[in-house]
C-alpha cells in the first residue's frame, strides 16, 4: 500500500466528537470552565459499566486536587507548617530567653519550696529525734545535703524612688515568709541610697532574687553557697550522743544504791546539761543557717538623675533583645522547617516518578 | 460556532486566556480523536477531553515557552488524563470498548470497504504505543517535534519510532 493510500485511511479512522457533546463542551469553555457544570451526554457509569458512586466525594476531591496548581495547594501547606512551627518555637522559647534560665528558676522553685518545708520540719524534729535517741538509718546519708544560701544584690533607682524600692523590697521578703533582718534608708532628692540584710527561706532565694530584680535597674548580683552538711550532721550527732549519755545517767542514778554514789551521778548530770545546752545551740545555729538565707540589697541612685526614665540606652537594650529573641526562633523554625520541606520534596518526587511509571504501564498493559 | 473563552467579568481577557482560546478552537477535535484512540470508549473520551481542556485552562498561565508548543502542551495533558483514567479504569472494572463502527459508508465501493478492513487489522496489529504514536501523527497531527514532547522522547528517537510503526503498517496491509 502506497504511503499516501495508508494516510489517507489512517485519516478515515479519526474519531468524530458527538455534535451534541461538542456543543456543550464549546458551551463550557466559553463560560470559562466554571466548576460543577462539566458537560457529560450520559452518565458515565451507565455507560461504561462502572462501580455506582465510583463519581463521588472522592473522585471530585481528587479531580479538584489535580487541577489545583500544585503552587497553590504548597503555598499554604507551607504557610500553615510554618506558622505551626513558628509558634510552637516562639511560645517554648519565650519562657526562657531573656528572662537569664527563669524556667530553671521556676523548677528550683518548686523544688526549693519543696525543700523549704523540709528543713524547718527536720530542724525542729531533729532536736526531738536527737533527744530521745539517734535512730538506725537517720544518719548523715539520710538527711540530704545542707546548703547555707547567700546573695548579693545592688538596684539602681531614681533618688526620689530609692525609699519606695526599698518599701516594697520589704514586701518581697515578707509575702516569701521571710524577714528584714537590717534596713537603712538615707539620702536626698539628688542621691538616695538604701541597705537592707533581708532573710527569706532558702528554698525561696530563687523566687526572693526574681522578685527583687523587677523592682528596678539591677547593677550587680551574686549568689554563694556554702555547704554546711558536715557541720549539722556533727552537731546533731554530738547532741544525740550528750543526750543519751545523761539518760544513762537518769538510769544509774535511779539505781544508785548510796547516797554518795547518786550524788556523784547528779554531779556528773550537771556537767552533761551544760554540755548539751552548747550542743543543741550550735545544731540550731548550724540548722538555722542552712534553713534560711540571707540577702545584701543595695539600692543606689548614683548615676541616674531624677528625670531619667526610658532612654536611648534601655530603647537599644530592649531593642537588642527582642533582635535576639527573634533571630533565635527564626533559627529554631529554620533547623526544624528544612529538614521537613527536603523531605516533602522528595515524598514529591516519589511520588511523581511513580505516577509516571504507572501511566507507563497503563500503556504497556492495553 | 466560533465562542469565546470568557475572562473573569469586568476584566480584558489577558494573553493567557487569548492564546488558549485559539489553542481550543484549533486542537478541540484534534484531541478528542487523540484520546479515542487511547481509551476506546466514547463516553470515557468525552470526559477526559472535557479534563484536559479544564486542565489545561485553569494552568494556562504556568505554560513556558521553551518547554515546547502550546499544542504538544496540551496533548500532554490530554495523554496523562487518558492514562490516568486507564489505570482508574483497570483498578475498578474493565472498560467496555466499544466496536467501531463496521458499517461502510452507503455509497463506498468494495475496494475502499476492503482496504478499510485491511487498514483496521493492521490497526489492531500494533501494541498500545505504537497505535498511539500514529494518533498523535494522523489524527491529531502533531509534528515530529511536538509527538516527542507528548511521549517524552527525542526528536530523532520520536522520528524513528514514527517510521517504524508506519512502515510495519503498510507491510501489515500488504501482507493481508
Amino acid at each position: 500500500m502506497r504511503l499516501e493510500e495508508l494516510e489517507r485511511e489512517l485519516r478515515a479512522e479519526r474519531a468524530e466528537m458527538e455534535s451534541d457533546f461538542a456543543a456543550k463542551l464549546d458551551e463550557w469553555a466559553a463560560a470559562g470552565f466554571p466548576r460543577g457544570e462539566r458537560p457529560s451526554t450520559a452518565p458515565l457509569a451507565a455507560q461504561h459499566g462502572l462501580a455506582a458512586g465510583r463519581r463521588g466525594m472522592i473522585d471530585r476531591a481528587r479531580r479538584h486536587l489535580a487541577l489545583t496548581p500544585p503552587r497553590r495547594l504548597l503555598a499554604p501547606i507551607a504557610l500553615a507548617a510554618s506558622a505551626l512551627v513558628v509558634g510552637g518555637v516562639a511560645i517554648s522559647e519565650s519562657g526562657l530567653i531573656g528572662k537569664n534560665g527563669s524556667g530553671d528558676e521556676l523548677q528550683a522553685l518548686s523544688a526549693g519550696d519543696r525543700a523549704a518545708t523540709s528543713p524547718l520540719t527536720q530542724n525542729d524534729a531533729a532536736p526531738a529525734v536527737a533527744e530521745s535517741a539517734p535512730q538506725a538509718g537517720k544518719a548523715a546519708g539520710g538527711i540530704g545535703r545542707k546548703v547555707q544560701r547567700d546573695a548579693q544584690m545592688t538596684l539602681a533607682a531614681n533618688p526620689g524612688d530609692v525609699p519606695d524600692v526599698a518599701g516594697r523590697a520589704t514586701d518581697v521578703v515578707e509575702n516569701l515568709g521571710g524577714v528584714v533582718l537590717s534596713s537603712r534608708v538615707e539620702g536626698s532628692d539628688e542621691r538616695s541610697s538604701a541597705s537592707l540584710q533581708l532573710q527569706v527561706p532558702s528554698g525561696r532565694l530563687d523566687s526572693a532574687l526574681t522578685s527583687l530584680a523587677d523592682l528596678a535597674e539591677v547593677r550587680s548580683r551574686s549568689e554563694g553557697s556554702l555547704d554546711v552538711t558536715r557541720p549539722y550532721v556533727s552537731a546533731r550527732d554530738q547532741l544525740s550522743k550528750l543526750t543519751a549519755e545523761r539518760k544513762g545517767l537518769l538510769r544509774r542514778l535511779a539505781a544508785a544504791g548510796t547516797d554518795q554514789q547518786a550524788a556523784s551521778v547528779r554531779a556528773r548530770i550537771d556537767a552533761l546539761d551544760g554540755q548539751i545546752a552548747t550542743a543543741r545551740a550550735d545544731f540550731r545555729s548550724v540548722s538555722r543557717q542552712a534553713r534560711d538565707a540571707t540577702i545584701d540589697l543595695e539600692i543606689t541612685s548614683d548615676g541616674k538623675s531624677s528625670g531619667d526614665g526610658f532612654g536611648i540606652d534601655d530603647a537599644l537594650h530592649d531593642a537588642g533583645h527582642v533582635l535576639t529573641v527573634a533571630a533565635g526562633i527564626a533559627l529554631i523554625s529554620g533547623a526544624v522547617l528544612v529538614p521537613l520541606a527536603i523531605l516533602a520534596a522528595i515524598a514529591l518526587l516519589i511520588a511523581r516518578a511513580s505516577r509516571t511509571r504507572s501511566r507507563q504501564r497503563a500503556l504497556d498493559d492495553e | 460556532m466560533q465562542s469565546t473563552i470568557a475572562a473573569p467579568a469586568g476584566a480584558v481577557p489577558d494573553d493567557a486566556t487569548v492564546a488558549f482560546e485559539e489553542l481550543y478552537h484549533s486542537s478541540r477535535d484534534d484531541l478528542y480523536a487523540y484520546v479515542r484512540s487511547l481509551v476506546h470508549n466514547d463516553a470515557v473520551a468525552e470526559d477526559v477531553t472535557a479534563t484536559a481542556f479544564e486542565r489545561a485552562y485553569r494552568r494556562r498561565t504556568s505554560f513556558k515557552p521553551r518547554r515546547g508548543s502550546l499544542r504538544a502542551w496540551l496533548f500532554g495533558i490530554a495523554r496523562n488524563a487518558a492514562l490516568d483514567e486507564l489505570r482508574r479504569g483497570k483498578r475498578t472494572t474493565a472498560l467496555e470498548t466499544e466496536p467501531a463502527d463496521e458499517a461502510a459508508a452507503p455509497d463506498a465501493d468494495a475496494d475502499a470497504v476492503s482496504r478499510r478492513g485491511v487498514v483496521r487489522e493492521a490497526l489492531a496489529g500494533l501494541s498500545t504505543r505504537e497505535r498511539e504514536l500514529i494518533a498523535l501523527k494522523f489524527f491529531a497531527g502533531l509534528s515530529t517535534a511536538e509527538i516527542a514532547s507528548v511521549i517524552g522522547t527525542s526528536e530523532s528517537a520520536a522520528a524513528m519510532r514514527v517510521h517504524r510503526t508506519i512502515e510495519k503498517l503498510r507491510r501489515s496491509c500488504d501482507e493481508a
